[in-house]
């Protein structure tokens, strides 16, 4: 009988790769969606003050 | 804006539509990954607007939050990492606005903290809200004729529902700040 072995191995990353890795992660991702509406609504009830 | 030298090491992405992304890792406690975002909103008064985004990555769910509070004993050293990409926002897209706004100061965010009050807020104020604007506030407020050398202060304040923005005056309680560079 064949029993199945669960092995975990733990590798190291260096720093740089690790943020490369995020970033391909998240690059087709949009950050802050909401940020973005409310930055638009803000804009859109701003007004410059003339001096 | 970019002479501090406690600083992380940032990683810079730029995206095909002009957004800039910087990531880092925030070595406190714990190693918490931040990522900083310039993004562009629409033009205004003249110029093209970037709204500055910052959060942790979780690396559970592969999303980002703004919303976090990570207390990693490195407050200084990561505001400092996220200044320090200021300039180069301007460096890559010339004559733009930054604007800058907490995350704490949506009324999403007063309503949910509300909800689980332990600072004794009461209805009219809530004492946990406009601390991250406030952060970058005091900033320009502390250093401000040294940052008027290169750069252009604004602030936004709410005035009967209408967002107006006007030249910086130290000490007011802005809920945003705008920046633009001055010409060399």
């Amino acid at each position: 009988m064949n029993k199945a072995k669960n092995k975990e191995a733990l590798v190291t990353i260096p720093e740089a790769g690790l943020l490369a890795l995020v970033a391909s992660k998240l690059k087709d991702v949009v950050l802050f969606p909401e940020k973005l509406e409310k930055a638009k609504e803000y804009l859109d009830k701003a007004k410059v003050k003339t001096a | 804006m970019n002479n501090f030298q406690n600083v992380y090491n940032t990683q810079e992405y730029r995206l095909s539509n002009g957004t800039l992304r910087y990531y880092f890792i925030s070595k406190g406690k714990k190693d918490i990954i931040k990522a900083v975002q310039y993004q562009y909103v629409r033009h205004f008064d003249g110029h093209p607007l970037f709204n500055l985004g910052f959060g942790d990555f979780n690396p559970t769910t592969g999303t980002v939050s703004d919303e976090e509070v990570s207390n990693n004993d490195d407050p200084y050293k990561v505001f400092h990492t996220v200044l320090n990409t200021v300039p180069r926002l301007f460096d890559a897209h010339g004559n733009v606005i930054l604007m800058v706004q907490g995350s704490d100061s949506k009324p999403e965010f007063i309503h949910k903290c509300r909800t689980s009050c332990t600072r004794n807020c009461g209805e009219e104020i809530c004492k946990s809200a406009h601390r991250r604007i406030g952060i970058y506030r005091r900033f320009v407020d502390k250093n401000f004729d040294l940052l008027c050398q290169n750069y252009i202060f604004k602030g936004g304040e709410d005035i009967e529902n209408q967002n107006l923005i006007e030249p910086y005056e130290k000490g007011k309680e802005y809920n945003a700040v705008l920046v633009l560079k001055k010409s060399p």
